[in-house]
């Protein structure tokens, strides 16, 4: 009873203090709505990879190469001279350089195409080249290589007229057999499983990254209420009462998780109604979630607060913990986006999990079943978090 | 002088204090060293794309004597010499692979259709290769995309080719018989299977890719990017120490030393004046900081000494005139850290030092950008970073002593009232 009289007292402490509500309210709701324009639903950034190309041949195939490159999509041509287009490449400026080399076109139809360069800077990952190009140079090759061959097949009735006519039905084939390119007897289908309207809403990125990174900050508030009562002398008149010490922590702990729980429903219940993200199509399983991250936070707060000293410092180790847990557990951005060892590390930590717990259901539409690994991680997180702030309100008490 | 004693105990206590020194120099350097390392590391190189597991299930069943197309793409797949971070593995069943991947212990699943041998050996048949990958991620699914389509194009190209023969014979007059056309696909098919092993990895392939790495000392498009994040970051914590240190006048009323300094014969002014001058110091100490140890960390060239010096001194102006407003407004030193990171987000997070990294923002946003000093600070680091004329680095310095000087005018007004 008395630690939820404990819990009561912290609870109506941050409360009554509204300059702070609105801070732990009104900026998660900014941040969230911010995050989901920058990344998505609002900025114009292009994300392509910016090519330039050299051609030095002139002739139909190289254009053609060209332009199934460009169909792609997934790059941005730059128009640039050869001169220009290393020294981008070099400074980083520009992301790839392809040169097609003099004598290309022929070369293709003698079946010995000549090479073509690829100079990728060294700040773009080279298989976001590598890959479409390989692609569109096989075809290109392979039409030429295909008509090559008809026309030899044929012998002499497509070939007779001289080498201006053989070279213009070398061509002319070389077109026919790239539009039966246009018309593939093998599609590659590639989609997302779920519902495409659930994958391309934005803010099911940002709202739960965001949920997860103010939920830390909220710690600011509620992590110093512990360092305040040791401030104010408040705990030593504590510690003479029959309450345990144990039941000093699990109180405040308590406020923490609710004041927690109360800041990601606001925020659920905003992501919801405002911004179309549907927390509400498997509300158990969100609920879970919310919770096991509450207890999460509850003893991070419980850890921050005992550790600090000072109010201050209960400031400066939560932001601390919220830029190293956000940005490396996904919630600031995709961990797809980043190196292969930052999302190997990002990927363990419980930030990582709170979000993965989310996407599970906004973005992969799953159910319960998909919340409860990332719970049990979270309660894992939770006891640790507890224990070393136990350990250390022992320490630092004795 | 007694303004300058007030600045220097001032300026001394902000720097004395390992919270205040956590928050203004450690706070900013961790931050964009987290992205430092995400995005590049030290290498200045694109850091390795996270593994992406593919589980393949092929239930093709191919005729009799036929060639087994589906095992193909799964040996094409599985391939040791396919880029390290496609993991290939084989699943028996499509609901297994499902579940795999549901349970996010793969990303994507490629399903080859029964009759997929069967369709594309049979004149006019097609398939399809469905890929369904995990929703979150948008890079391996693409990459996956071009690599099958590396396959197919070898499948397919056969075919293309008869049927664009077929056109031409038949516009000839000449029959393509099954001889020709079985000369024709077979002819075809050795060559896409020679060509497409040697692409990248053959002993002369035709198909080159270089990587040119910046010379040591030369600034990458990633340090840059980098650059225009620690900026946004300079600035926005540039703020933060400014109002932490002019917070001492509210701290000073709560200790009472503030009235104690009133009583003595320095007048308010003066002694505001110096408060006003730790903070100004502040910043430039601060700045100067950040410049010099993102230099050493993370190898970001500022520009010439001319640039820095316009960036300080308006970054510095603004955050001391922002600041006594700030601290103009809140009343309580108790109740400070949360109002005054809440102005300081929000603003900074309008002013444009949230995205400083981003390219391509709406034009309605830098517009309201533009009514922050915050934006104006940072535009004086990026014409530090482009090494702009001077001339326009000089009028963007005094587009942002303006904003402190109004906002000094009125913090000034509000605190002179409050301590009548």
């Amino acid at each position: 009873m008395r630690i939820l009289d404990l819990a009561l007292k912290d609870i109506l402490q941050v409360v009554r203090d509204r300059r702070s509500l609105l801070f732990m309210v009104l900026m998660p709701l900014a941040f969230t709505v911010f995050m989901g324009f920058a990344f998505g639903g609002g900025a114009e950034e292009d994300v392509r990879i910016s090519l330039a190309w050299v051609d030095r041949d002139g002739g139909v195939p190289a254009a053609r190469f060209w332009q199934l490159v460009e169909a792609g999509g997934w790059a941005q041509p730059v128009n640039l001279d050869e001169a220009d287009s290393l020294s981008q490449v070099q400074s980083g400026e520009l992301d790839a350089l392809v040169v097609v080399p003099a004598g290309f076109s022929g070369s293709l139809f003698v079946g010995s195409p000549l090479k073509v360069e690829v100079i990728t800077s060294g700040g773009v990952q080279e298989d976001l080249v590598r890959a479409p190009v390989s692609q569109a140079w096989l075809k290109i090759t392979g039409a030429a290589e295909a008509a090559r061959m008809i026309v030899e097949t044929a012998e002499s009735p497509v070939s007779s007229g001289g080498p201006a006519a053989h070279d213009a039905a070398l061509l002319d084939v070389f077109a026919r057999v790239l539009d039966e390119a246009d018309r593939p007897a093998l599609r590659v289908e590639v989609s997302p499983y779920g519902e495409l309207e659930r994958v391309t809403n934005p803010y099911n990125q940002s709202s739960p990254g965001m949920l997860v990174m103010f939920a830390i900050f909220g710690l600011v508030s509620s992590s110093s209420l512990l360092t305040a009562e040791r401030r104010n002398k408040t705990f030593q008149r504590l510690i003479t009462t029959s309450l345990s010490r144990g039941s000093i922590l699990a109180g405040h702990g308590l406020a923490i998780f609710i004041l927690v729980l109360a800041q990601e429903a606001l925020l659920v219940l905003f992501g919801q109604l405002a911004l179309g993200v549907d927390y509400l199509r498997e509300p158990l399983a969100v609920l879970l979630i919310m919770v096991c991250a509450a207890i999460w936070l509850a003893g991070l707060g419980v850890l921050i607060g005992v550790a600090a000293r000072e109010e201050e410092q209960v400031i400066l180790y939560t932001m601390a913990t919220m830029f190293l847990f956000s940005a490396l557990g996904g919630a600031m951005f995709p961990l797809e986006s980043t190196g292969r060892v930052f999302a190997q590390i990002g990927q363990v930590l419980p930030s990582a999990w709170a979000v993965e717990g989310f996407q599970n259901i906004l973005i992969r539409g799953q159910g319960l079943g998909s919340a409860l690994l990332p719970a049990a991680v979270l309660l894992g997180y939770a006891l640790l978090f507890f224990t070393a702030g136990a350990w250390l309100f022992r320490r630092t008490d004795a | 002088m007694r303004a300058v004693d007030i600045a220097l105990k001032d300026l001394l206590q902000a720097f004395r204090s390992k919270f205040d020194l956590g928050m203004m120099v450690g706070v900013p350097l961790l931050i964009t060293g987290i992205l430092y390392l995400a995005f590049g590391g030290l290498s200045g190189r694109q850091a390795a794309l996270p593994e992406f597991r593919v589980l393949v299930v092929d239930l093709d069943q191919p005729p009799a004597g036929s060639v087994d197309l589906g095992s193909a793409l799964v040996d094409y797949l599985a391939d040791e010499r396919m880029p390290d971070w496609l993991i290939v593995q084989a699943a028996a069943t499509e609901a297994d692979a499902m579940r795999t991947l549901e349970a996010r212990d793969a990303q994507a699943v490629v399903i080859i259709p029964p009759d997929f041998t069967a369709a594309l050996t049979r004149p006019g048949g097609d398939a399809a290769l469905r890929v369904l990958h995990d929703p979150t991620k948008t890079v391996g699914p693409s990459l996956l995309r071009y690599l099958l389509g590396i396959f197919t194009g070898g499948v397919t190209g056969a075919g293309q080719a008869l049927e664009a023969a077929g056109a031409v014979f038949a516009e000839t007059g000449i029959e393509l018989d099954a001889v020709r056309q079985a000369v024709l696909a077979q002819g075809y098919a050795e060559w896409y299977a020679r060509t497409q092993s040697d692409l990248n990895h053959g002993q002369n392939p035709a198909l080159t890719f270089r990587r040119i790495d910046l010379p040591a000392g030369e600034e990458s498009d990633l340090t840059r990017l980098l650059a225009n994040i620690m900026a946004g970051m300079m600035v926005f914590f540039v703020f933060f120490g400014s109002v932490t240190t002019a917070l001492s006048i509210l701290k000073e009323d709560h200790e009472g030393t503030l009235a104690r300094l009133f009583i003595t014969p320095a007048r308010k002014a003066t002694i505001f004046s110096g408060k006003l001058a730790a903070v100004f110091l502040t910043a430039v100490v601060q700045g100067l900081i950040l410049v010099g140890l993102s230099s050493l960390l993370f190898g970001i060239r500022w520009g010439g000494w001319p640039w820095v010096a316009l960036a300080l001194l308006g970054m510095a102006g603004a955050a001391a005139g922002f600041s006594l407003l700030v601290v103009a407004f809140v009343r309580d030193y108790r109740q400070a850290g949360p109002v005054i990171g809440g102005v300081l987000s929000v603003s900074g997070m309008l002013g444009g030092l949230m995205t400083a990294g981003f390219e391509g923002l709406p034009v309605a946003f830098i517009r309201i950008n533009r009514i922050f000093p915050q934006a104006w600070a940072l535009q004086g680091w990026r014409q530090a970073l482009d090494s702009a004329p001077l001339a326009d680095a000089g009028t963007t310095v005094m587009v942002s002593l303006a904003f402190g000087a109004v906002l000094f005018t009125a913090g000034w007004l509000l605190l002179r009232r409050r301590f009548a």
